[in-house]
């Protein structure tokens, strides 16, 4: 099971509209086995060593930087996601940080 | 035609949990959802309600009696319960006339941009709740509809604006191009800006303060389940509950404040299906313009400031709520003040000393503000039907949004002197910080010793290289049994996005 972590300020509203779009984006490609979740920031440090991948909206900070590179977390950048422009470059992203984990 | 009357009389009659979501569901039809996807929605949106519904009682049965026990205690008045930003969104979405608010947005927007008046596209469809609110509490005090609408259309021509001038700071801040704030919040820094001129003149608010370390040693009190428990023992103790029953209050606060932001998540996603809609459709519209994208103000929440600010405050407002006399408030859910601190962070490009004084300074008026405005949201909870107020008490937020805006506003148009000329005065100072912004060095650059470290502005911030993936043929990708490893994650792969269909992950693992 792959895990990937979204959040924002309150993990209520911004960080919940990217996790539907990712599960949305899955769900039409049929894609499974990827568990989508949101959080806000306060208590992403004690959970992100929990997921695979972190898909940011807000630049990680030095303590969350650090949890990523100690865990090899694949850290994403969701903002193409968030605005909507462009948001194929995210999803690569994923995509790509997904197949590594498989091989 | 008393056909037509008696049939809209029993749509609206049948309640906002049934009504609003039926509404979604006519909007999401027309927005070209699928029918599986706008039954979801409106129905998650339905559950949403009765969700809020349930933890806004529970936390008023829980915490009302114990306040009320505090009050005498102290010889206090607080019979106002805080359901915070959350709690005040849930309730003005199921307002009647809420989803008028999304068409006059993207109206006003598209207006300004054709004439660039604006170079801000407005994408953020969450934040339409404070428009209704704002349309809510002119309502109240002038119960003329239009003078609603005029106020909340003036807010979100502010917030465009405000939108175009912090546009350059957000990138210093954040290292992010071409995004900025247009939200609501951030007008509050037309209060702050002739506070935050004074500090000027105070040498030790002139320089740059690292505020990671701080951030690290009290981010657990942040945390909203912690916080809540914490609100709750003291509640409990003031109240001169036993220690048994202090404990139990504040398992109980400790949950409300929990779930709080779980139910709002349910909002989220039955709205943004209608969100994706309306920003799809000003996209279109504008494609090829140069504009800013528009977004909510979690794009800030990597600066460490904006935490250690907020979380230093909860125990300032805790005292103050006890001191200030007249307050009837008692902070609870609303108890982070996310409606001063974006403000702060913005006006003092992230200076911590200056936002910390700043907030001191200003919490009454949050808390003055909510206790003025109290009335307001405990008749909305009622006439929605979506709280039950019990008579004696009542509901607010302790941290309400923009009350310097809507004061004003709403006053001025029942016709109060005092009230115009303040309007007068904000829309001055309005120009003011709208001018000064535009002139102001970057926040990078601001403060005098200058070795704080700008952020570097990339755009190759994903620690992973796509090469060549395509997205159009991903279909049933699975990845289940994929394994996150410790390899370095520097090697290229490359991924085409058009074979990943029925792609399985779910045996995926990280290797501890």
């Amino acid at each position: 099971m792959a895990k990937i972590i979204v959040a924002c300020g309150s993990g209520v509203a911004s960080s919940e509209l990217v996790v539907k779009h990712i599960s949305d984006f899955f769900e039409d490609h049929h894609i499974t086995g990827v568990e989508v979740e949101a959080t806000d920031f306060k208590k992403l440090p004690d959970i992100l060593a929990n997921y695979d991948i972190y898909v940011w909206i807000a630049r990680p900070s030095e303590e969350i930087q650090q949890i990523v590179d100690d865990k090899n977390i694949a850290s994403v950048n969701g903002l193409p996601i968030f605005t909507g422009q462009k948001p194929e470059i995210s999803y690569k992203a994923i995509i790509t940080a997904l197949k590594r984990m498989q091989s | 035609m008393d056909v037509l009357k008696t049939i809209v009389n029993y749509v609206l009659n049948l309640g906002a949990p049934v009504f609003v979501p039926l509404i979604m569901f006519i909007l999401a039809t027309i927005a070209g959802l699928k029918l599986k996807k706008s039954v979801l929605a409106a129905l998650t949106l339905g559950v949403a309600f009765s969700g809020m519904t349930l933890v806004v009682n529970y936390m008023m049965d829980s915490i009302s009696p114990a306040a009320k026990a505090m009050s005498k205690v102290f010889h206090l008045s607080l019979n106002a319960i805080d359901a915070g930003w959350t709690g005040v969104a849930a309730i003005t979405w199921s307002y009647k006339s809420a989803f008028l608010f999304f068409p006059l947005l993207l109206a006003i927007n598209f207006i300004m941009l054709t004439f660039n008046w604006t170079k801000t596209l407005n994408v953020d469809m969450w934040n339409v709740w404070n428009k209704i609110f704002t349309y809510v509490v002119v309502l109240y005090f002038t119960h003329n509809a239009f003078y609603g609408f005029l106020v909340a259309g003036l807010q979100i021509v502010l917030e465009l604006k405000a939108g175009d001038m912090w546009q350059r700071h957000i990138e210093d801040l954040t290292g992010m191009p071409g995004v900025t704030v247009p939200h609501f919040v951030t007008l509050f820094a037309v209060i702050l800006q002739p506070l935050n001129k004074l500090l000027d003149f105070i040498p030790a608010m002139n320089r740059p303060f690292d505020s990671a370390a701080l951030q690290k040693k009290i981010g657990v009190f942040g945390d909203n389940t912690v916080m809540g428990a914490i609100i709750g023992v003291l509640l409990g103790f003031g109240a001169g509950y036993s220690v048994s029953g202090s404990l139990n209050l504040a398992i109980e606060a400790a949950t409300a404040m929990t779930l709080f932001p779980m139910i709002s998540k349910l909002f989220m996603q039955a709205l943004s299906p209608i969100a994706d809609a309306m920003s799809d459709f000003m996209k279109k519209h504008f494609n090829g313009r140069e504009f800013f994208i528009g977004l909510d103000w979690p794009i800030l929440a990597g600066r460490n400031e904006l935490w250690v600010t907020v979380v230093i405050l909860v125990p300032i407002m805790l005292i103050f709520a006890m001191i200030l006399p007249g307050n009837t408030v008692l902070p609870f859910a609303g108890i982070i003040n996310l409606s001063f601190v974006v403000a702060a962070l913005l006006l003092t490009g992230a200076n911590l000393l200056r936002m910390l004084v700043l907030g001191v300074i200003t919490t009454p008026i949050f808390l003055y503000g909510a206790t003025y405005f109290a009335p307001v949201i405990t008749n909305l909870a009622r006439t929605t039907g979506t709280v039950k107020v019990r008579a004696g008490q009542q509901l607010s937020w302790s941290t309400f949004e923009g009350p310097d805006f809507r004061l004003f506003f709403a006053k001025a148009f029942t016709g109060e002197w005092w009230a115009i000329a303040l309007v007068i005065l904000w829309l001055l100072g309005f120009v003011w910080l709208y001018i000064d912004q535009n002139k102001l060095k970057l926040p990078s650059q601001r403060y005098t010793t200058g070795n704080s470290s700008p952020v570097s502005v990339t755009t190759t911030t994903s620690n992973i290289s796509t090469a060549d993936v395509n997205l159009d043929d991903l279909d049933g990708l699975d990845f289940g049994t994929t394994s996150h490893n410790k390899k370095a994650t520097s090697e290229k792969q490359a991924s085409n996005l058009n074979d990943v269909d029925n792609m399985d992950f779910s045996h995926a693992s990280k290797q501890k």
